[in-house]
């Protein structure tokens, strides 16, 4: 049925509920799961 | 995983696409699935051929749920089908609260016509659900 799902997630608790689902539902259809967890670099500092 | 799944449906050709795949997930978890099917008291379903395209709403519904689940393979699956009157997005979340789903399938595309954006039945769904939603890609 699928056969690659993208799960994004924070690490936070409400996000495990996320990637559990898309885990069972990867396993329930063979499909290669891919977890993502987006970040904002800090801002670089220069020394001058 | 699932055990109640419910599917809304105008019996356009897109909307197919999120019965079959509602139906490929009730098959493999073994939930129950509702074809959810609302009556805005417009005119026939498209998809709707021959005699039952004059019948009532309830009757042109059956034939409309035979015959999509001829096209998709409807075997071996617990349906049961409703026929609510009103707004589509309230209606298919009404039965969903009623049925205790835990599933809500729907397109993309949302049952009144192709938008650029998400179609404002699934976006209403979305933010209304009360269990998980699984946004068929019809566009």
């Amino acid at each position: 049925m699928f056969s690659a799902i993208v799960v994004g997630t924070d690490g936070s608790d409400t996000a495990d509920r996320a990637v559990s689902r898309a885990a069972a539902l990867a396993r329930l259809s063979g499909a290669l799961l891919h977890l993502l967890s987006a970040y904002s670099p800090a801002p670089v500092r220069v020394a001058v | 995983m699932f055990t109640s799944i419910v599917v809304g449906t105008n019996w356009s050709a897109t909307a197919e696409l999120a019965v079959a795949r509602a139906v490929e997930l009730a098959r493999l978890t073994g939930a129950r699935l509702h074809v959810v099917s609302v009556d805005e008291g417009t005119a026939a379903p498209v998809s709707v051929t021959g005699a039952a395209a004059a019948g009532s709403p309830h009757f042109q519904a059956d034939v409309a749920l035979e015959q999509t689940l001829e096209r998709v393979g409807g075997e071996g699956v617990e349906i049961v089908q409703h026929t609510p009157s009103g707004a589509v997005a309230d209606s298919i979340v009404a039965v969903a609260v009623e049925e205790g789903a835990d599933l809500i399938v729907v397109g993309s595309k949302g049952m009144q016509g192709a938008r650029r954006v998400l179609g404002s039945v699934p976006n209403k769904v979305s933010h209304h659900a009360p269990c998980d939603v699984l946004i068929v890609n019809t566009v």
